[in-house]
């Protein structure tokens, strides 16, 4: 019985192979590895088509600018490696559209490249035209013309980084975005913390309180350029809205003696989800931002806070101790299915939902450290992403692909230390970067990508 | 019955062995998806490309193939098979199988003509003993002459059977499996030259479930006859498919960056002049 089965399985298998074989008298090779390195692109300088003198310098110093802006960004993100301009073979001339790939190009080992030219308008408005190029297939992969006040080449330098990026990646760019974040001056025991914001690359610092009063947790509208945050303006702790463009402020309901703090907006961008503290006892609140109505999601004795939307809006992620220690959980939208999420050692707390919906990165604290990791959003695969001593806060790109959080040193005994500023992290735990920010840095949120009024 | 039980316990163990190989080596025979699809595949790679990437041994193969196979024909082929087998446990399970499958054929065919289904019913139980059934047919002969040409067809269809039964499925599924080395050296070559030229966009959503096929066709000198064409892949600028396009054009990349294909003997041009590359991240823990 025995044998004839094993008979019967042999023939089998045997006759699958002998099929399979004798399908092909083409060669079939399987690959199945491969590296994951930088693919090598070159970004010449963008050429001017006659070097008139612009608002902020002449024609082709707007274009080198523009080009090297680009190459930052693509090369932050880790996935691009950029060729030194000064092994290129050939300069591109103003009326050169289409470079000669196998005799300039392909030697340098680039796999794409960047175009670009600029022509200034009779009407002081500039023209900026950029081809992106498979320098292999020697086809283009993407190409835009934009038309605006030259003073805007920086914007514009974000939003073809973005166009390169996605047609690259397959996913939305993240580099024509902004990151507010609390700037900290003066010394540790009277510190001011003032709301700041500055652009993804660190350029355009500007800060948007006066540092009278304490401003904490500031977060970004998914869907608006509004902030809500945290202020202690006239001493008492509450939440705020913020709007960017139009520079108003108002305070998000008013509750009395009570504390609200940890706040966050929904996907929509329509309410705000926070924490109410009563007698202190905290629970979790949404407040519908038209109407200022209130609904209690949660009713524990232990300490519900940090929530944080899905983006699809049906889930909320928070942290609690009710379990005995500081874990995540996740609930419906109403405050039902309550589920523990998080079952490693050690307490986890700011939780946040991923942009692209399938991670939660949180603040994980134990062995005497403050890492930033994620985990799948029902709690398993859990990653740890960066390993110093206190790292804290991450906050999400809007393409859900990189981290942005802050890290603060230890002190030392002389009084030194302490000190934080803003980083950044791949979602692959690589690429670890140093925002450069003016003054000690901390709590950065990530907006959405800047609204573009005009394009194509 | 000590005998029998050695032999059981043999079997059975024997057993074990081939229904653990199948069982691993076949996802479809198994549940668990995730580690064995991953691992088995892996010990499959190191084995051949060591072996079999030496030039040497390449080009051995097809030497081989045409002269010294009619010699071992006459010698103990069966013994020798196995020889070359140790090098890899799929193909010796494959000339396994081959023997399993090309016995039957010789054996069957004989049987036809009713005499000797009726020697057959006369004497069911013992073994047939090759003298005594040359006496009933050559009697049969004598008798008949009508009968002696396809008598002593048959005569010669029952002797060769037991004499060259084993030479003649041992020999064809030897120089399978000789070619077979030698396609998956030519298959390891270009691996190897291909896994160094592969960029994985390893942030692509999901690319640990993606796969592409790829076609080349080479020249002589081992470049690229013409660009590369992607096989079913169907519209790669659809809207939605944009992870994809950029995993499908690494893969495209990787082809074009490898060429040329060198290293690749040329006596087996035909093999690779065409070639489909199927690239898959299922390995990647994306």
């Amino acid at each position: 019985m025995m044998k004839q089965l094993m008979r019967k399985i042999a023939i089998t298998v045997m006759m699958i192979l002998g099929a399979a074989s004798a399908a092909n008298a083409q060669l079939k090779v399987d690959v199945t590895r491969g590296n994951v390195e930088p693919i090598p692109m070159a970004f010449p300088h963008f050429v001017p088509q006659g070097d008139a003198v612009t608002a902020v310098g002449r024609l082709s110093e707007v274009g080198e600018k523009m080009a090297n802006v680009i190459t930052a960004n693509l090369e932050s993100t880790g996935l691009f490696s950029a060729i030194d301009r000064a092994a290129f073979i050939a300069t591109l001339s103003s009326d050169e559209i289409r470079p000669n790939f196998a005799t300039h190009w392909r030697p340098l080992g680039t796999q794409a490249m960047v175009t670009g030219r600029l022509k200034l308008l009779s009407d002081g408005q500039v023209q900026v035209e950029f081809r992106l190029w498979d320098v292999l297939a020697e086809t283009q992969m993407v190409a835009m013309s934009y038309k605006t006040p030259v003073s805007n080449w920086r914007r514009i330098a974000h939003v073809i980084s973005d166009k390169i990026y996605s047609r690259m990646t397959g996913e939305d760019g993240y580099f024509d975005t902004r990151v507010v974040y609390i700037a900290e001056t003066g010394d540790p025991l009277n510190r001011k913390k003032r709301l700041a914001i500055m652009d993804q690359d660190g350029a355009n610092q500007r800060f948007l309180t006066s540092g009278d009063y304490l401003v904490l947790t500031p977060r970004f509208s998914p869907s608006q350029q509004e902030i809500t945050y945290l202020s202690y303006f006239n001493n008492k702790p509450r939440v705020y809205l913020f709007n960017i463009t139009t520079n108003r402020f108002e305070v998000l309901g008013d509750f009395e003696k009570n504390m609200t703090f940890a706040p966050r907006f929904s996907p929509d961008g329509d309410s705000v989800i926070l924490t109410l503290s009563e007698d202190g006892n905290s629970d979790i609140y949404l407040m519908d931002l038209s109407t200022r109505n209130t609904m209690r999601l949660t009713s524990h004795p232990g300490i519900d806070t940090s929530p944080s939307f899905s983006p699809d809006g049906t889930k909320i992620v928070f942290n609690s101790d009710r379990g005995g220690s500081q874990q995540l959980y996740v609930m419906d939208r109403n405050g039902k299915n309550i589920k523990r999420i998080s079952h490693g050692n050690g307490r986890y707390a700011t939780p946040v939902w991923s942009p692209r919906g399938d991670l939660i990165a949180f603040t994980k604290m134990g062995e005497g450290k403050f890492r930033i990791g994620v985990m799948r959003t029902d709690g398993t695969g859990e990653r740890l992403l960066t390993n110093a001593y206190q790292d804290e806060g991450p906050t999400w790109s809007p393409n859900g692909r990189v981290l942005m959080f802050f890290r603060t040193t230890p002190y030392d005994n002389n009084g030194g230390g302490g000190d934080s500023s803003i980083w950044s992290v791949d979602l692959t735990g690589f690429n670890e970067r140093k925002m450069p920010t003016p003054f000690n840095a901390s709590d950065p949120a990530w907006s959405p990508p800047l609204p573009l009024t005009r394009a194509e | 019955m000590k005998d029998g039980q050695a032999g059981l316990i043999y079997s059975l163990g024997l057993h074990v062995v081939v229904v653990t190989t199948v069982w691993v080596g076949m996802p479809f025979l198994s549940n668990e998806r995730d580690i064995p699809s991953t691992i088995p595949m892996e010990i499959e790679f190191v084995d051949i490309t060591e072996e079999t990437i030496a030039p040497a041994q390449a080009e051995e193969a097809p030497k081989e193939e045409s002269k010294p196979s009619p010699q071992k024909e006459t010698k103990y082929a069966a013994a020798e098979a196995p020889a070359p087998a140790p090098s890899e446990a799929v193909p010796t399970l494959e000339a396994v199988k081959k023997e399993i499958k090309r016995t039957p054929k010789p054996t069957t065919k004989p049987v036809v003509t009713e005499r000797q289904k009726l020697t057959a019913r006369v004497r069911p139980s013992s073994k047939p003993k090759p003298p005594s059934r040359f006496k009933t047919t050559r009697l049969a002969a004598l008798i008949d002459k009508s009968v002696k040409k396809e008598v002593q067809k048959t005569v010669e269809a029952e002797e060769k059977p037991k004499l060259k039964a084993p030479p003649k499925t041992t020999v064809p599924s030897f120089s399978a499996l000789k070619a077979k080395l030698a396609t998956a050296a030519l298959q390891d070559a270009l691996k190897s030259q291909i896994y160094g030229c592969w960029n994985i966009p390893s942030g692509v959503k999901d690319v640990h479930t993606m796969q592409v096929k790829v076609r080349v066709f080479l020249r002589p000198d081992g470049n690229l006859l013409r660009p590369p064409q992607y096989v079913d892949a169907g519209d790669l600028n659809a809207a939605g498919r944009e992870g994809y396009r950029t995993f499908a054009e690494s893969a495209r990349r990787a082809v074009q960056l490898c060429a040329p294909y060198e290293r690749l003997p040329m006596e087996r041009y035909d093999e690779w002049k065409d070639i489909e590359f199927n690239f898959d991240a299922s390995e990647m823990t994306g």
